[in-house]
């Protein structure tokens, strides 16, 4: 079964949100489209809107990892492919400021491997099952 | 030719073949095992009209493939009747069985839960968790078949994501913390972890003959060349279903080659590679363009190896998608290999891509340096362990007969 996005749209400052913490997101050019200056960036395949949604539960849940100064995501326990090359999970790292708003990509765990403690909390709060928690720890999705 | 199958009802979350015994990683936390021949006896009560080709397609494959068995089948009317009910088995047979918790026998519990690999080697279990590195010696004392395996030890203590071990080291990757390698071949006859890593970042490893290829990412590696000694005297341990073992390593990581540098005289691209891995003689490559192929590793000359220009293509699952279908894991077999996706596993081989399970698995294993499991493939899915054995030969028709078998060219190697 697909997953169900909401349906938002950009404020008139080209955000989405707020959140329930009255974080706002950003979608970057680099992340969304091919070309040289994305050379070297994973690159989203859900669209700008859709992106929110992933952010919008990590920060409302605090899916926070401080050893990678930022916020880990993941829909449908890893059923909802996020990035081309089939990443399953995306980053929002920690705006520069309190105030600005969010960015964010798709992420390999094997590349940018979740704290544990994160990982064990999707665990016990049935974010994931068994399988996928230990597909992250082992850095495989 | 499809595998044939039989499943385990039992939830695991790892399961490995080693010297007569399947030994399992149980939900609950417990390490057990117990002998291939109680599975096999357990699969023959239940399908007695199938026992011979059970016991030769599970407990001794070696049978078909070596010396005896090359020279019985080599009669090519002998050959078709055992693909004839080899593809009886697989088309009508779903073997399953049951297993209860007195058909095993208990290790120990996992001090850290989960387990993230397993290697058996040398008469040794080595367990990676999120904790740490643990060994456990399975026969301490006895050099026999029947196990007393000791409690697990602690031997590092970082994440380990993947474990490797051959000729007297074991290599651990930690991911971010790097990737470390040590040897039981000690006055302690315990596993000294060596602290320092020699890579900063290490995913997983493959071995290219007794080189090893580091993948600190999916799609980048960096090649080690190690040096080696010969063993003056050959080690027990390796009798026990393992390649028997001429050398140790002597010292890791002499010279190192990068990945561009060794596709060099290839047109396949650094850039243009979304997921790779390794035989001892052969990179394993899919492209971001949804292509799969495979290129041959020079080491003629140690001091300048090189994958060659020519790819040889592989099968694609789907011929209507020019898309990356990223793996999970993959490991090797027999001139072939075997891929698990997010939602299915599929087997390489005689330029073919067969789906051989088609539901999500916990991790798949293959077994290429064993004897008799070297055309096994152990796949732990959330509710069973499945293990499948690879029909071990070409799949052309076989149209010889007794005298037209060349015995000089086959058994003067």
């Amino acid at each position: 079964m697909s997953y169900t996005f909401p349906k938002v749209k950009l404020n008139d400052d080209g955000l989405f949100g707020p959140t329930l913490k009255k974080h706002y997101y950003k979608p970057v050019g680099y992340h969304n489209k091919t070309g040289e200056s994305s050379k070297h960036k994973t690159l989203w395949v859900l669209k700008q809107n859709e992106q929110y949604e992933p952010f919008r539960i990590s920060d409302e849940k605090a899916w926070i990892c401080a050893k990678n100064k930022g916020l880990f995501s993941i829909l449908d326990n890893g059923n909802v492919i996020m990035g081309t090359n089939e990443e399953r999970i995306s980053f929002f790292p920690n705006p520069v400021n309190k105030t600005d708003p969010w960015h964010g990509y798709p992420i390999d765990s094997g590349e940018k491997d979740p704290s544990i403690d994160l990982v064990d909390k999707w665990l016990k709060d049935k974010i994931i099952d068994d399988r996928i928690h230990y597909k992250i720890l082992k850095g495989q999705i | 030719m499809k595998t044939i199958k039989f499943s385990i009802n039992v939830k695991a979350i790892d399961s490995y073949i080693y010297g007569g015994h399947l030994f399992l990683i149980l939900k609950d936390g417990r390490i057990v095992y117990t002998a291939i021949s109680r599975v096999i006896r357990k699969l023959v009560d239940r399908y007695p009209d199938f026992e011979n080709l059970i016991r030769i397609s599970f407990q001794r494959n070696d049978y078909l493939s070596n010396r005896q068995g090359l020279m019985i089948l080599g009669v090519g009317e002998l050959k078709n009747v055992l693909s004839k009910l080899w593809e009886r088995a697989t088309n009508e047979v779903e073997f399953e069985i049951e297993f209860d918790d007195e058909d095993f026998e208990l290790i120990s519990e996992i001090p850290s839960m989960p387990v993230l690999d397993m290697k058996l080697y040398a008469m040794r279990m080595y367990l990676g968790c999120k904790e740490g590195l643990y060994e456990i010696n399975l026969n301490p004392h006895e050099n026999r078949y029947n196990l007393n395996p000791s409690k697990p030890e602690k031997r590092f203590d970082a994440k380990v994501t993947h474990l490797n071990a051959k000729s007297g080291e074991v290599i651990i990757s930690a991911n971010s913390e790097g990737l470390f390698h040590g040897s039981f071949l000690n006055d302690q006859n315990k596993l000294k972890v060596i602290n320092k890593p020699v890579a900063k970042k290490s995913l997983r490893t493959g071995w290219s003959s007794y080189d090893v290829i580091n993948y600190e990412e999916q799609n980048n590696f960096e090649y080690f060349v190690n040096e080696t000694k010969g063993l003056e005297t050959k080690p027990t341990y390796s009798k026990f279903d393992e390649h028997r073992e001429r050398r140790r390593i002597t010292e890791f990581g002499t010279a190192k080659y990068g990945m561009s540098q060794l596709l060099e005289h290839s047109e396949l691209k650094q850039e243009e590679i979304g997921y790779c891995f390794n035989s001892s003689t052969t990179g394993f490559f899919f492209t971001k363009g949804g292509r799969f192929v495979n290129i041959n590793l020079n080491k003629e000359d140690k001091e300048n190896l090189y994958f060659t220009s020519r790819i040889h293509p592989l099968p694609n699952l789907d011929k209507s998608v020019n898309k990356f279908k990223r793996p999970i894991s993959t490991s090797i077999v027999p001139k072939g290999c075997v891929v698990e996706y997010f939602d299915k596993v599929v087997l390489y081989q005689n330029s073919k891509a067969k789906t051989i399970e088609t539901n999500p698995s916990i991790n798949v294993r293959t077994y290429p340096s064993s004897i008799r499991y070297r055309n096994l493939v152990t796949v732990t899915k959330d509710k069973e362990v499945s293990i499948h054995s690879i029909y071990p030969f070409d799949e052309n028709p076989i149209k010889l007969t007794f005298d037209d078998f060349d015995f000089e060219q086959k058994f003067s190697e």
